[in-house]
């Protein structure tokens, strides 16, 4: 109600209907007020005293006009109708309109000084005109009041929607905690966030991302789940606010960790709607969190899954080593080198643990012939990429790298198998796996020759650039394998060669 | 930079988009979500979204396809934002 009645007192229409009716009437007195007083001694106080005493003279309302005033305001209050008035011995004329919304009087407009009764014509048009005023008043205070409390929600909605955009679209843990984190500090406008995860047989809280933008940083400590707001917020399932701290547990199924916020940078405490906010938040980002964490689990049986069926081909004759670290890393770096993304790196990192898987179906005798291999013979030998490749496309997480196992003995001058692929119709990735999976085959020993060193193996290498190599890949190799750091793990991996 | 900011803000849209940032200043949005609240075309919006950017008024994060756009927290450019825009009221 004191909302309608601000916005009547600043309503345009209202001022125009004053100048007009001023013309009208001579200019009266206006008063608009909120309430009606109800006592002389209340009405003494009011502007309506004021103006009648400026308009006789400066002589005082008696009692008699001032109890016939206070009987028209509480005719105007009940009957809800405007209301005449006479005061100074029937000599000045004013009148009560009520102004009404809801059937509830939220104010009322006071006339003094008419030189007689308003006539019945101009009273029905000042009802109408003033009724259009409280109309307008009333639609633009729930217009207002829409913008005050449903615009700030919509705002907040849109922001929420963008962030759950944002966090759902990685599934690399290591990525989304932070983001997570940069994220609530910017809805939340604060200067610390702290992320930990639950490590419920430990029943502690880890610090796994923490952002913080103030000069003084607060160490990184793990909590025991009950203690200090994060701890309490995780333990009672539900956030803690404080002045200067807003705690929301992440709950999926059960509660994985809790993200803490502290200090506004407006200084200002933490509210309930920034709680709301971020209980909305924390919701989108269980979710991610558990969703990358089985994406991680699903990786890692991938992993488990193939060092699993690399140790069988381990125990093959002529099968991969042991240098498996030296040819991840080998593999990372020549990945970054090529501007490859992380799924792309992984994959080249499973295949070269199972390039020669298509070997487990090629006789041992072959594998173990010391001398040099028939035409026949070697045709089977040949056969082992399509093999693996069909054996590893039964496994789905594989099927990517597939195409890498099938043509990594295709030779950069087209003279390679099974394809005769030539130049960049060669995948980059089996490009540079013929160069990685030669590498390793020159420094393990074979029933037919001795192990090179990994001096000889890289001049070999080069050697078979352009003919058989892809010359940029042979490049990126030489510079990754003679960093110190992966000749180092090399050498430690295969022993002195 | 105050200069750049004031030249910017001689653009109707980057004023408006301003001023909803500055009034909304935990909001973060894409371009869709920013054109509907200064009712005005996806293009148009980003590309003003992006000097706004490029000026250090707006901050990006980028996820795949998907850009949120957020207030700045430099201090001293809020503080700059603060004096131009006097009676914009933050909420």
């Amino acid at each position: 109600m004191e909302k309608v009645f601000a916005k009547f007192k600043e309503n345009y229409d209202l001022h125009q209907e004053i100048s007009v009716f001023n013309e009208c009437l001579d200019n009266p007195a206006w008063m608009i007020m909120a309430r009606l007083p109800k006592t002389s001694a209340e009405l003494k106080k009011t502007k309506i005293i004021k103006s009648i005493k400026e308009s006789f003279d400066g002589r005082a309302c008696s009692k008699r006009d001032m109890v016939e005033m206070l009987g028209a305001f509480d005719r105007s209050r009940k009957a809800k109708r405007l209301i005449n008035f006479q005061y100074n011995k029937r000599k000045g004329y004013g009148l009560c309109y009520p102004l009404v919304y809801d059937g509830e009087a939220f104010g009322f407009i006071v006339l003094c000084g008419l030189k007689k009764i308003m006539p019945p014509a101009l009273a029905k048009i000042f009802s109408a005109y003033t009724n259009a005023v409280v109309r307008e008043s009333r639609r633009e205070s729930e217009i207002e009041e829409i913008n005050n409390t449903v615009r700030p929600r919509a705002v907040a909605l849109s922001t929420v929607h963008t962030v759950h955009r944002l966090m759902t679209s990685t599934l690399d843990l290591n990525e989304l905690l932070p983001r997570i984190a940069r994220l609530s500090l910017q809805v939340i406008r604060a200067n610390r966030c702290s992320i930990k995860l639950a490590d419920k047989k430990q029943k502690v809280l880890l610090p796994k991302a923490t952002i913080d933008l103030r000069e003084k940083k607060a160490k990184l400590k793990k909590v025991r789940i009950g203690k200090y707001a994060p701890g309490k917020a995780v333990k009672k399932e539900t956030p803690i606010r404080g002045k200067n701290y807003l705690a929301v547990p992440l709950i999926d199924e059960n509660v994985i960790g809790v993200i803490t916020l502290y200090d506004k940078i407006d200084g200002k405490p933490f509210t309930q709607f920034d709680e709301e906010i971020m209980r909305t938040l924390c919701e989108q980002a269980a979710i991610a969190i558990k969703n990358a964490q089985l994406f991680r689990e699903q990786e890692e049986l991938t992993l488990s899954s193939i060092k699993c069926i690399a140790q069988l081909l381990e125990n093959r004759p002529h099968g991969v080593h042991h240098a498996e670290a030296s040819f991840m890393k080998l593999m990372s770096i020549i990945g970054v080198k090529l501007n490859m993304n992380e799924t792309e790196i992984r994959l080249l990192q499973y295949a070269a643990m199972l390039h020669d898987a298509g070997q487990i179906s090629i006789p041992e005798k072959l594998l173990m012939k010391k001398g040099e291999l028939t035409g026949k013979e070697y045709d089977i030998v040949k056969t082992h990429p399509l093999k693996g490749a069909t054996i590893l496309s039964k496994f789905k997480p594989l099927k990517p790298i597939v195409p890498i196992i099938l043509y990594h003995h295709e030779n950069f001058n087209g003279t390679g198998y099974p394809k005769g692929l030539k130049g960049k119709d060669i995948p980059l990735a089996a490009r540079v796996l013929a160069v990685v999976s030669a590498f390793e085959a020159m420094i393990t020993e074979k029933p037919y020759r001795k192990a090179l060193s990994i001096n000889e193996a890289i001049r070999e290498v080069q050697k078979n650039e352009k003919t058989q190599f892809d010359p940029e890949v042979v490049r990126i190799f030489c510079e990754a394998v003679n960093r110190k750091d992966v000749k180092k793990l090399l050498r430690k991996e295969l022993g002195n060669i | 930079m105050k200069e750049k900011i004031k030249k910017m803000l001689k653009n109707k849209l980057a004023k408006d988009i301003l001023v909803f940032f500055y009034q909304n200043q935990a909001s973060i949005d894409s371009v869709g979500g920013v054109s509907a609240w200064v009712h005005k075309g996806r293009k148009d919006v980003h590309a003003v979204l992006e000097e706004l950017v490029k000026l250090g008024v707006l901050v990006k994060d980028t996820q795949g396809s998907t850009k949120g756009y957020s207030y700045t927290r430099d201090k001293k450019v809020m503080e700059i934002i603060e004096s131009l825009m006097g009676d914009g009221k933050k909420k």
